[in-house]
């Protein structure tokens, strides 16, 4: 099933265990060399940065072989492009099996390159092929995605995977009348829940045959669906989408039917992630739950406008100030399981790109050929970034 | 971490029962890190609240009056300052830890408002009358005294643009490129010499040993202004792009030979991308010039990026293997 050396796979998780461990001081240097000797892993995957500028120069690669492709047949175009389309991804997946294969490519950003494009042109030549409908097309990219994630364990895979098979129940649905237009939120929401109960499901099955093969994929399709949770019963998605997809016509101030029920979910599953992070101690909860409250309080402010934005900035920028100075106070002793102070070895680099970010948003670039400048200037940060 | 899988490594001998007990101990008693948590709202918060009493008061500009703002803002500033130097832990040439959680954020803030102190002094009473030079000249000594002095690396990145700004230059990450004017010939030249001293303001940094840490900020922005500004003086000067391209070339090999040095995977990969973009312009032009775009020569544009393009990739693989030893950004 899996094109990758299933038991490299594994190791590799033995090795990144340890490797966490000896983070921590807990393993000695004889201990880790051993587990890499019993554990070994014949993968090829360069460094992350390395990884991105293969992934660069493997697209550029790609595109001037279709392009040279496309020029050979360049006197009837028209009637061949889909073909070439199709055979070109054919190529690609040829390539991709071929890196995996003989050389042992493990996101190494050639890997990637190949599955991307060859994935996206057999989408698009699909559909200049047979023309499908909507739900048809969907369906298809579904299966499609799925073997892809089944064969190469790939994160962005399963993103399309999650997004077409939602995309193809909510075409399905709305085709069955009006009614079903009304609970077609509900609908998504429930298959977001089912995505997030199976990958949980899944993962403990995955780690309990210390197979960890899909453990990464698994871990994304949990944050994806737990934003597609909220976002399929979030008041503003639901309200202006219906709006467009099925003609409601509201007026400014109208609200949808059950509109009640919807401002309800937009308010209570922020919440309720945050409190269940805490409680379960679950970082994704944590950090999604942090990030649907500002989509929360956008979605508030978007219909009830009530004082000017700045207010909004300023209280919010207070309550958050006031809020982490309490929290930081707060745990400068560990409490209940709780600590301030940072994990050893993950993000030890983190300070260089926390001062770019800085330089980026807070940065007075006045110019002064232009003459120096009040507005941008001066007071940076909200003006310059463009959040809100 | 996972208490099977260690006790499974212990099992085949692989791991000492001591090291087993004491990642045991360690589970037990584990704690869950809210640090980055923390500070992205804290940060959010700053953002947000400067942003948002910035607007309230350039509305309320009428009712305020420009001096009560300035005295606002100049008394904000000094009571930052007067925190930072109350509670600083001692100077010292090597990296200085915060002495607490807030005070990274209080001398931030410090710098801001004396940036738009100082903005704001020239905007509205024009202090420094037309020589605009002065406006930012002066913020930008002050920070970059402020930042070696307190040890403090956003507000070094700040220095650093207000140094460029003095210049008229903007180099904030996402606007490097659409900000400048860069079919000036005297912002290219300018350009390339601020990434040349920058560039070589870190080599001394990581010579001297003067605030190691430094040193990837300073090279980080010299890297990027020089090869911008270089190729854009390619594209600019079109008489004499083959000596521009020398130029990169020769600077292209400099870097990779600091990068193996330093064992940088970031500075390999940043100056082998820029590099084939200077190198396939100049084959671009050769065709050009050799064929004038009949098919042939598209062919061959083509076949080039493709050949090329692997070529690049086997390098980057065989730099990959060369510093592997040792992983850094």
């Amino acid at each position: 099933m899996i094109a990758y050396n299933a038991r490299w796979m594994s190791n590799l998780a033995v090795v990144n265990a340890s490797r966490e461990a000896i983070d921590n001081d807990l393993l000695s240097k004889e201990e880790m060399s051993a587990v890499e000797a019993h554990y070994p892993v014949g993968f090829y995957t360069p460094h992350f940065v390395i990884r991105i500028g293969l992934f660069l120069l493997c697209l550029v690669i790609l595109l001037f072989s279709f392009g040279l492709l496309a020029l050979l047949f360049l006197s009837n175009i028209e009637h061949t492009y889909a073909g070439l389309l199709l055979f070109f991804s054919i190529l690609c997946f040829f390539g991709l099996e071929f890196m995996i294969n003989r050389k042992n490519h493990f996101c190494s950003g050639v890997d990637d390159a190949l599955l991307y494009v060859g994935s996206l042109l057999l989408f698009v030549s699909v559909y200049f092929l047979i023309h499908p409908s909507e739900v048809f097309f969907l369906g298809i990219i579904f299966m499609i995605s799925l073997m892809s994630v089944i064969r190469y364990a790939d994160r962005v895979m399963a993103l399309v995977a999650f997004l077409s098979l939602g995309g193809f129940l909510f075409y399905g649905a709305i085709e069955f009348g009006s009614l079903m237009k009304l609970i077609v939120p509900f609908l998504l929401m429930t298959y977001s829940a089912l995505c997030y109960l199976f990958s949980q499901r899944f993962k403990s099955l995955d780690q309990t045959s210390n197979l960890s093969i899909y453990t990464d994929c698994l871990e994304f399709l949990k944050i994806v669906s737990l934003l597609g949770v909220y976002i399929s019963v979030n008041f503003w998605i639901v309200r202006e989408l219906s709006n467009i997809m099925f003609n409601l016509q509201l007026q400014n101030g109208q609200s949808i039917p059950f509109g009640w029920l919807f401002w309800i979910s937009t308010l209570l599953i922020p919440a309720w992630y945050i409190l269940y992070g805490v409680k379960k101690k679950d970082r994704i909860f944590l950090r999604i739950g942090m990030c649907l409250v500002a989509a929360m309080i956008i979605t508030i402010r978007y219909y009830y406008p009530l004082f000017g934005i700045e207010w909004w900035m300023s209280a919010a920028g207070f309550g958050m100030i006031s809020a982490s100075w309490l929290l930081i106070r707060y745990l400068r002793i560990p409490r209940n399981g709780f600590t301030d102070r940072q994990e050893p070895g993950k993000y030890a680099d983190a300070s260089q790109s926390e001062s770019l970010v800085q330089a980026e948003t807070f940065s007075s670039t006045n110019n002064p050929v232009d003459g120096t400048s009040f507005g941008g200037g001066s007071f940076g940060g909200g003006g310059s970034t463009g959040t809100f | 971490m996972n208490i099977p899988l260690f006790t499974k490594l212990q099992k085949e001998g692989l791991i000492s029962e001591e090291s087993l007990n004491r990642i045991r101990e360690k589970e037990s008693r584990r704690l869950f890190s809210l640090h980055w948590e923390i500070r992205l709202v804290l940060y959010l918060g700053i953002m947000l609240i400067s942003g948002g009493l910035g607007v309230l008061i350039y509305k309320n500009i009428d009712t305020i009056g420009h001096q009560a703002i300035l005295g606002l803002i100049a008394l904000a500033c000094a009571g930052c300052y007067f925190y930072c130097f109350r509670h600083k832990n001692p100077f010292s040439t090597k990296r200085v830890e915060a002495p607490n959680a807030f005070f990274d954020y209080v001398l931030l803030l410090a710098s801001l408002l004396l940036i738009s102190f100082i903005g704001y002094l020239q905007f509205q009473y024009t202090v420094f009358g037309n020589r605009f030079g002065l406006a930012t000249f002066f913020p930008m000594i002050i920070l970059f005294c402020t930042a070696y002095y307190f040890d403090h690396l956003g507000v070094l990145g700040l220095a650093i643009t207000n140094l460029a700004a003095w210049l008229g230059l903007t180099v904030t990450p996402t606007r490097l490129l659409s900000a400048n004017d860069f079919n000036s010939g005297s912002i290219i030249i300018t350009a390339v010499l601020l990434g040349i001293l920058l560039l070589v303001v870190g080599q001394i940094t990581l010579q001297k040993s003067f605030k190691r840490h430094f040193a990837f900020t300073y090279t980080n922005f010299g890297l990027h202004i020089f090869y911008v500004a270089a190729l854009a003086g390619m594209f600019h000067f079109e008489g004499i792009y083959l000596l521009w391209f020398a130029v990169l070339a020769l600077s292209s090999y400099l870097f990779y030979q600091k990068a193996i040095r330093e064992k940088s995977f970031y500075i390999i990969v940043v100056s082998a991308i820029y590099s084939y973009i200077a190198l396939s312009y100049v084959v671009i032009q050769l065709l050009a010039h050799l064929n004038h775009f009949d098919m042939g020569s598209i062919y061959l544009g083509f076949i080039y990026f493709i050949v090329s393009g692997v070529l690049f990739i086997m390098f980057l693989m065989r730099s990959n293997k060369k510093i592997k030893s040792n992983d850094r950004i």
